[in-house]
């Protein structure tokens, strides 16, 4: 039947979300999402590697404790670069954590091992709703590093420095952080996923290979460093 | 994918809340602390290596302080000896050399007391062999005044001799 479907109705059907199954609960109904069920098939995997990776932790690394370390120390030294050397360890297993999880949703549709139809592995940053939430914890994130360095009136005060005449600006602030943060990550995610979706439709599925590299593999991670990276730049500023 | 959706973004959120409280208890916390614990204890290990190392130093400098104090000790009590064997020996030579003059000494006083003798034992069997000489030539011719003090002026020129 998919046969039938033009091009442009198959690619909405591609980016559209589809309720995979629904959890009744009594007086509502809750649809759970394809984007939260492989949004849970990542938190999965990425929590069961934690564990794996750092059973037996030992003093001479083997190799899982290697991979464990390199990772953590690589995100340990991008928070402490942006935040500096003080505040650093308080954000560093956020930032880590968005930025796992983004390479792995990012990228996901390469792990789409199974030919044909059915359960597909789309990344869930193409919906709005993902990036926004994402977006707009981080700037939670963000206002509580304020208030906890700072304290509240240091944060207060922050927002009419170093003039009076600042205040609407900074307050805009806080709304286009998370906007920006969201819209770029989504933006960028839904336009590869567009083009691989088109490149498949158009090609045979062994060329596209060299151009997935690019658009879901290196696109995809190099969004989730964005993503980790402005977040760290943001609760920098707001602690300086 | 534009739609907002309530429910969607409920459950990103806690999957979030999820996600980070396993990462950071399984992932970054331990990770995090047993590095810094490791580069504490490497830390340390050098701190104390560099410490023996100082106090090996040290001991070695102390030892070798001793070492010199003793040689110096013994170089001493050495000079010492030597300063008085040295001593000991020029006394003992002295002593000697004095010994031996006054032993030549006494035996040249020895010697001029003997010749005195012999001279004046000489003088008198001269006088007396003199005396029997004149007294034979007085017996000849010479009893005279003139003739005797003649005999007396040739006992004592002979005696000065």
């Amino acid at each position: 039947m998919h046969e039938e479907m033009s091009m442009s109705e198959r690619l909405i059907e591609a980016l559209n979300p589809h309720t995979v199954f629904t959890i009744k609960l009594p007086g509502i109904k809750i649809p759970v999402a394809d984007v939260i069920v492989v949004m849970w098939v990542i938190m999965a995997m990425l929590i069961f590697f934690s564990i794996f990776l750092t059973r037996k932790l030992a003093a001479v690394p083997g190799k899982k404790q290697n991979i464990a370390e390199i990772i953590v120390e690589m995100i340990n030294n991008i928070a402490k670069d942006a935040i500096g050397e003080h505040h650093w360890k308080a954000f560093a297993p956020y930032l880590g954590t968005i930025f796992l999880f983004l390479i792995f949703a990012n990228t996901v549709s390469i792990f789409n091992v199974i030919p044909g139809e059915g359960f597909k592995f789309r990344p869930p940053t193409r919906n709005i709703n993902v990036t926004a939430c994402m977006a707009i914890m981080s700037i939670c994130v963000v206002i509580y590093a304020g208030i906890r360095y700072k304290k509240m009136s240091g944060w207060l005060k922050s927002f009419v420095e170093p003039i009076p005449m600042m205040l609407p600006f900074k307050v805009l602030d806080y709304g286009i952080k998370p906007l920006s943060l969201a819209l770029r990550l989504f933006g960028n995610i839904l336009g590869a996923f567009i083009v691989m979706e088109l490149i498949y439709m158009a090609m045979p599925p062994v060329i596209p290979a060299a151009l997935s590299i690019y658009f879901d593999l290196f696109d995809g991670i190099l969004q989730a460093y964005v993503f980790m990276f402005l977040t760290s730049l943001y609760i920098a500023e707001v602690i300086e | 994918m534009l739609m907002p959706e309530k429910y969607t973004f409920i459950f990103v959120a806690l999957n979030l809340f999820i996600l980070y409280f396993f990462m950071r208890k399984f992932l970054f916390k331990p990770v995090t602390e047993f590095m810094e614990k490791r580069r504490n204890s490497i830390d340390q290990a050098l701190k104390d290596a560099d410490q023996a190392k100082l106090e090996v130093a040290e001991s070695r400098k102390n030892y070798e302080e001793q070492i010199k104090k003793i040689r110096e000790e013994s170089d001493r009590l050495m000079n010492e000896a030597r300063a008085k064997a040295s001593r000991e020996y020029d006394e003992i030579i002295a002593n000697a050399k004095k010994d031996a003059l006054a032993i030549v000494e006494k035996g040249r006083q020895d010697v001029e007391r003997e010749r005195t003798e012999m001279l004046r034992q000489v003088r008198q069997q001269i006088a007396a062999l003199a005396l029997t000489a004149a007294t034979k030539v007085v017996q000849a011719n010479m009893d005279t005044e003139s003739n005797k003090s003649i005999v007396d002026k040739f006992i004592d020129e002979a005696g000065a001799a």
